[in-house]
């Protein structure tokens, strides 16, 4: 079976089981709403949200929701071994990687098209002004925390503390994600836009992707086959 | 091991007398023009920094020789530079600052390199937190994150590049007066001395630990 | 000068030119200090002094403890064997 077949089967398998309870989307998506409207309070003043706070407060909702459904898929595939399981079927590890990675993202992008029109209601950000620029900056973004993210939270399975762990893990080395995630946000939002600027942080986060994905599918094997 | 058990007590002697004179040196150096002082932070906070990233860059490397070749003394050696280079950082994080609060007017900026610098120590203090929160298999997860800060360096430098920079730049150092260089150079090498020690004993000291864990397992068959 | 700008930057991020330093000069004139310079400097070198002794000494005594036990567990899977 070729890596891509089995990563879309795998991908259909988490779909599949997530369909049936749904725990994760309503959970990952009341928690990133929850994040907005707590940020949300912290940094108004005179009833009026700080300029810049809109693309800030955007990311760190999916940064953090991101956080809970990692650990949550996970969770759900230790519980009864069936990580291990995937990983003794006759397939590339890479293809676990990759099912695993794009079973996220379809779950973070779903829970993203709720949380930029919260965003844009509550902070009455244009998000409509470059839609094709924002949707690939929160895509590009996305893909590199959830590359990153999906990376740990495989190899964490096996650790004890692995609440813990994944976010000190994974915040230090998305920052660079976040960065220009909330820079590229920020240039579209900004009272007077400039999206030379956007595009040119979008160019950053795609190669970002491109050396941590490959980097993840390089040692997915070695830590995974233990 | 048995060449850098020997090296060690040299090592050791060599890191002394070369720190000894220093203090006296940097004492004796000119000072600044328009810093004054303040500058004479620079003596220690630039090898500190050296020698931070020094045990990134052997962390990084060991990390990928053990996680592709399954190399333990790869392992040791990673998890000594990740340590170094968490003891060596908080040094220049910490000095730093304290420079900056005269030179600059504040304790902190989020400038270039000190953004960088943060990120990356933050890196490695999550290597050691993996390290001892990780449990059975945490050498693997701990090299995984070795490689992936050794590969984070660029970017973080890149997207903060944005913004300007006002901490001096490398061009300080070849540009140095003598009578600066000279206390300059001086700790450089007793940093480097320091460093190489510190991290062939650090390896010793895993070395033996996993001996003896060898040990109790060989105890208990 | 120096501090002019970098108020101007610390303010947020004016339009003044801001650039790292290029080389250090040693000093003609002197004495217009205004904050006191040497605690800091004092300060950063106990600190430096303290942090890598503190390591030494701890690196010291766990290398001792880990070696003392090697020693006695060898000893005893060496008298096992025998």
């Amino acid at each position: 079976m070729s890596v891509l077949r089995a990563a879309l089967l795998i991908a259909r398998k988490d779909l599949v089981v997530e369909s049936r309870s749904r725990e994760l989307a309503y959970t990952t998506l009341f928690f990133a709403v929850s994040c907005v409207l707590v940020f949300a309070f912290a940094l108004i003043r005179e009833g009026r949200a700080l300029e810049d706070a809109a693309a800030g407060i955007l990311w760190v909702a999916i940064a953090f929701s991101g956080t809970l459904a990692l650990g949550r898929a996970f969770e759900r595939e230790r519980q009864a071994e069936t990580l291990k399981a995937l990983l003794l079927a006759p397939i590339e590890p890479s293809a676990v990687y990759l099912g695993k990675l794009t079973g996220l993202l379809i779950l973070m992008i779903g829970v993203e098209l709720i949380v930029v029109p919260v965003v844009g209601l509550l902070f009455d950000a244009p998000i409509l002004r470059a839609p094709l620029l924002l949707a690939a900056l929160l895509a590009a973004g996305t893909v590199g925390f959830a590359g990153v993210g999906t990376l740990f939270a495989a190899m964490l399975v096996r650790a004890h503390s692995r609440d813990v762990l994944l976010p000190v893990l994974l915040y230090p080395i998305t920052v660079p994600v976040i960065i220009a995630g909330v820079r590229g946000t920020a240039a579209i939002f900004a009272a007077e836009p400039n999206l030379d600027v956007a595009g040119s942080w979008l160019s950053m986060l795609v190669f970002f992707d491109a050396v941590f994905v490959t980097l993840a599918l390089w040692t997915f094997r070695p830590v995974m086959s233990d | 091991m048995t060449l850098a058990t020997r090296l060690v007590p040299l090592l050791a002697i060599a890191t002394a007398l070369m720190f000894a004179p220093a203090p006296f040196m940097i004492y004796g150096a000119p000072l600044e023009s328009t810093m004054g002082v303040i500058q004479k932070i620079f003596y220690f906070h630039v090898p500190a920094a050296t020698a931070a990233f020094m045990g990134a860059i052997v962390c990084g490397v060991a990390s990928a020789l053990f996680l592709w070749r399954r190399n333990r003394l790869a392992d040791h050696f990673a998890l000594s530079g990740a340590e170094l280079a968490v003891l060596f950082g908080l040094i220049m994080l910490v000095t730093g600052p304290l420079w900056a609060r005269k030179a600059w007017g504040i304790w902190w900026q989020w400038d270039v390199r000190l953004t960088t610098a943060l990120v990356m120590w933050m890196v490695f203090v999550s290597y050691l937190l993996v390290r001892r929160f990780g449990g059975p298999g945490s050498e693997m997860m701990s090299a995984v994150v070795g490689v992936f800060g050794m590969a984070l360096v660029p970017f973080v430098y890149i997207s903060v590049n944005f913004w300007r920079t006002i901490h001096p730049t490398t061009n300080v150092v070849p540009s140095l007066p003598a009578s600066m260089m000279w206390p300059f150079g001086w700790s450089m090498i007793a940093f480097t001395l320091l460093f190489t020690t510190l991290l062939l004993v650090r390896v010793r000291l895993e070395t033996n630990r996993a001996m003896l864990e060898d040990a109790y397992v060989a105890m208990e068959d | 000068m120096l501090r002019w700008k970098t108020e101007k930057n610390w303010l947020g991020f004016g339009l003044v030119a801001l650039q790292g330093q290029d080389g250090f000069k040693p000093a003609t004139d002197l004495g217009r200090e205004t904050l006191p310079a040497l605690p800091l400097v004092y300060g950063a070198y106990a600190f430096c002094w303290l942090v890598v002794i503190g390591y030494v000494f701890l690196l010291w005594r766990r290398l001792d403890r880990v070696e003392k036990d090697l020693k006695e567990v060898s000893g005893r899977v060496g008298a096992a064997r025998r």
